[in-house]
């Protein structure tokens, strides 16, 4: 089995590197980076406008061309939210709150080449795992059920007790909050609408990207001209920006642990379906605040540490997330789901018999998402220099196209003109909250966390009750629920063990 | 593997796919629109683009049916076709956008007709009539729905599910009661008169068919086409037809018995159970109209008579269009044309039929909700 999928790697990479094959991933890369810059259009809906035009195509091509849109719009959405505090796409949310500070403190640099490489590497350690569980992939998600995503949902919760470190009443509060807008929609298992105030525009529930834009990008725009900076570095030169490439890069491998740990977590959370990278990104931001709790800890206000974990998480997402399409013909993601449509309006069925009969063709996909990736981000360390100077663009000229990029944004993600409202809302809540010192990133959390949390709460908790799963024997689940518990007592633990220490 | 793959591609059927492509992304809409106004065979419908609305979002079964035929009703109207994905409120949402257009024959779309069902039956003020806001075009293609186990559960024909239920209650996973999947489970195992237990919160028919190769529940309500692939591969086993003649001569498919029919499972548990064979038999060619109402071309109300009837031509010429066949064959798709009064009939027939069902699912939501 082993030398047969060596065999297939080879193969896949002879066909992806030969020429002019090779044009298809690069073309696709471009495209994907060009789009992907905009907020609101994602790699989906560049899949969704390219498919109508592939129909002649063969499934070679297919591959060639749409393992690039699947990946690399991932790091160049990052781009504006370490710019521009403007997320490229929801999973690129988490990265705005440390990317940002960061490009206001002149290290936009630094920033933009520690995403560049925590996505590569990220990326490629997603992929390393695909291939290397290959043959193992339908075990691997076999492995993963409601008990375990609702423990990874607790978990990301927990999270929240450190993200409001320093004002925990009003963390907690913002939390509520979140979690109480996630509830706006319809209920996940009676269909029947809850705080919709009989809209149908409020039956799918508040768009995410609608609120990250409003939370991060408008009321960043309000507050910029509210206090009259003069550029988002406050600094008119650009020598006087202190950030360096070199030191992004060596970032991640200065925080080699917490890259490897992130990258495991947006790995497996890839590979269940329908999470996607937004919760990806979230529960490793989570985790790096909470694990990284030196005194030298600035998160939420310019720590290298809060880039680097969710960009890392958010590419090796795109691996883990052809684990279930490879293994069962089931997407793990919104990209993924076109892809297979892509394949099946070509005759190609992803699944199982895909895996036995075309591996090489398997690995083309592979191969391709693996260079699209490592092309985005090589681009972004070549121009990282350039775009860190918009930072001393003067904010009077910066904040009209600021304002047309966040609209275009809200609006584009579903086409609905109510988007604009929500964005328009939570941009004056996110500029209420930042000037009385309301923490947003508890808020975004419980957001993103509890439609995950509560859809597999009640089926945890119905098919324990039927007796069809025993949570108590699924090794995974209770590692989890561990390790959640672990993290919540471990400063009470350590408190309680200098106290000691003090008294003796 | 397979030779072709092995091939590299063409320098210059990658120049022509670029520029293709790059052209069809930067052709103005306006542009495009003159490129489509060449004489339509419908005289009525006016110049320019046509939206086609798909209720949901790209990748889906029913954005894969709207860009199959697309091309072919394209080339048959002479006009382009722009493919809108308005998806939300469990296609609710797109439904609304096409019921509110102008009847012009400038906006067409598909309709999810069992989900517009759904709603009239669990009175859903906000979803339109599959009958009375739309003019009908015609049915794209069914919906057949099965019922499904995992590959290697110890149930492998309705007697063992049968057998099983009277040991215990049979576990059923579905996405939502507001969905065709909830009606499926939940009257068909009345019907049967099987002892059930429903967990709902499974997302779409990937997250059921996960729950059943888990073995986290014992049956799964699916429509075929969008799990066909899983009962090749041997990840899903079909036990039931729930339709009231055989769906597909599909292999997989020939000893799986339907429940409806005068030999339908229904009929025999009525039969065995001593129930009312007359009302079952009715209500199981109900539950089989209702959930095999399909995927229905329509156009706004009140369109003119006049484009009406020459759309319809149209669509059912384009569907039977051999290179249209072969392109849904090779896309596992199945089309299955229905003309406009026939599909109108079998859905006043279904939506009078279910009735009876209303209080059987709002019983069986209640009992999950506790």
């Amino acid at each position: 089995m082993l030398a047969e999928v060596l065999q297939a790697a080879g193969e896949g990479l002879t066909l992806v590197f030969g020429w002019p094959n090779i044009l298809y991933p690069v073309a696709g890369t471009l495209l994907a980076m060009t789009f992907a810059l905009m907020p609101g259009i994602s790699g989906i809906t560049l899949i969704a406008l390219a498919l109508p035009f592939t129909f002649a195509w063969e499934p070679l091509e297919i591959m060639l061309f749409f393992g690039p849109l699947i990946g690399s719009g991932t790091f160049a959405g990052s781009i504006t939210a370490i710019l521009f505090n403007i997320p490229g796409s929801a999973p690129n949310a988490a990265t705005v709150i440390d990317g940002y500070p960061l490009a206001q403190r002149g290290e936009a640099k630094t920033a933009l080449a520690c995403a560049a490489a925590a996505s590569a590497l990220g990326s490629t350690f997603g992929i390393l795992i695909l291939i290397l569980l290959i043959p193992l992939l339908r075990a691997t998600i076999l492995l993963f059920g409601a008990p375990e995503f609702l423990m990874l949902a607790v978990w990301g919760l927990s999270t929240i007790a450190v993200l409001a470190r320093g004002s925990l009443v009003k963390g907690l509060a913002a939390a509520g909050i979140g979690l109480l807008l996630a509830f706006v929609g319809t209920d996940p298992r009676s269909a029947e609408p809850r705080f919709t105030f009989g809209s149908l525009y409020l039956r799918d529930g508040v768009s995410t990207t609608a609120v990250f834009l409003g939370i991060f990008a408008l009321a960043e725009i309000f507050d910029l001209v509210l206090t009259g900076r003069t550029t988002i570095s406050d600094r008119v030169h650009p020598d006087r920006l202190t950030g360096s490439v070199r030191r992004g890069l060596a970032s991640v491998f200065r925080h080699f642990g917490l890259f490897l740990r992130c990258s495991v977590l947006g790995t497996v959370i890839g590979m269940i379906p329908g999470i996607g990278g937004t919760v990806a990104s979230f529960v490793a931001y989570g985790h790096a605040t909470q694990s990284c709790r030196d005194p030298q800890a600035t998160f939420g206000r310019g720590d290298i540490r809060g880039v680097l974990a969710p960009e890392a998480a958010n590419d090796a997402k795109d691996g883990g997330s052809l684990v279930p399409v490879l293994a069962l013909g089931i997407p793990g993601s919104a990209s993924t789901a076109l892809l297979i449509a892509a394949l099946t309006l070509h005759g190609i069925v992803p699944g199982q018999a895909l895996m036995t009969e075309q591996l090489p063709l398997v690995f083309v996909l592979i191969w391709a998402l693996f260079l699209s990736n490592w092309l985005t981000s090589l681009a972004g360390l070549a121009v990282a220099q350039p775009l860190a100077r918009l930072t001393v663009v003067p904010v009077r000229v910066l904040v009209p196209l600021l304002l047309g990029l966040t609209t275009a944004g809200a609006f584009l993600t579903r086409g609905r003109i109510a988007d604009l409202g929500v964005a328009f809302v939570f941009g004056l809540l996110g500029l209420a909250m930042k000037r009385h010192g309301w923490p947003r990133v508890p808020f975004l959390v419980a957001l993103v966390l509890a439609p995950l949390f509560e859809v597999n709460l009640h089926l945890t908790w119905r098919l324990q009750q039927l007796g069809r799963i025993n949570v108590w024997t699924r090794p995974i689940a209770v590692g989890l629920l561990l390790l959640t518990l672990g993290s919540l007592l471990l400063p009470w633990v350590q408190a309680w063990h200098r106290r000691r220490r003090g008294a003796g | 593997m397979v030779a072709r793959e092995k091939e590299r591609v063409s320098r210059r059927s990658f120049c022509r796919h670029l520029l293709a492509a790059a052209g069809a992304l930067a052709l103005p809409a306006r542009e495009r629109a003159a490129a489509g106004s060449e004489a339509s065979p419908c005289p009525e419908l006016a110049p320019g683009v046509v939206r086609w609305i798909v209720p949901a979002p790209p990748g889906g079964g029913y954005d894969q049916y709207a860009r199959l035929i697309q091309p072919f009703y394209e080339r048959r109207l002479q006009r382009t076709i722009v493919i809108e994905n308005i998806s939300g409120a469990g296609t609710i949402l797109g439904a609304c956008r096409l019921r509110d257009a102008r009847p012009d024959g400038r906006t067409l779309g598909l309709l999810n007709a069992g989900a517009l069902l759904m709603g009239q039956l669990i009175r859903d003020s906000a979803a339109p009539h599959p009958i009375d806001d739309f003019t009908l075009l015609g049915r794209i293609s069914r919906t057949p729905q099965i019922w499904a186990t995992a590959g290697d559960s110890p149930l492998k024909t309705m007697a063992d599910v049968v057998a099983e239920a009277r040991r215990r209650p049979l576990v059923f996973g579905i996405t939502e009661f507001g969905a065709n999947n909830a009606l499926n489970a939940a009257v068909g195992a009345r019907l049967l008169d099987l002892r059930h237990e429903i967990v709902p919160g499974y997302q779409g028919s990937r997250g059921l068919t996960l729950a059943a190769i888990r073995g986290e529940v014992d049956v799964v309500p699916l429509t075929l086409t969008a799990r066909i692939a899983a009962i090749e591969a041997g990840d899903l086993q079909p036990l039931l037809q729930m339709a009231s003649e055989p769906i597909t001569d599909h292999p997989r498919l020939a000893p799986v018995p339907c429940i409806g029919g005068a030999e339908g499972v229904a009929v025999a548990r009525a039969r065995a159970t001593g129930r009312d064979l007359e009302q079952t038999r009715a209500d199981a060619e109900a539950l089989a109209l209702l959930l095999n109402s399909g995927r229905l071309a329509a156009a706004p109300h009140g369109l003119p008579s006049g484009l009406t009837a020459c759309l319809r031509r149209q669509l059912a010429a384009a569907l039977a269009d051999p290179a249209c066949s072969e392109a849904a064959t090779a896309a596992h798709l199945v089309l299955e044309f229905g003309d406009a009064p026939f599909v109108r009939a079998d859905l006043e027939q279904a939506l009078a039929g279910a009735e009876r069902f209303v209080p059987w699912l709002e019983a069986a939501r209640r009992k999950v909700r506790g």
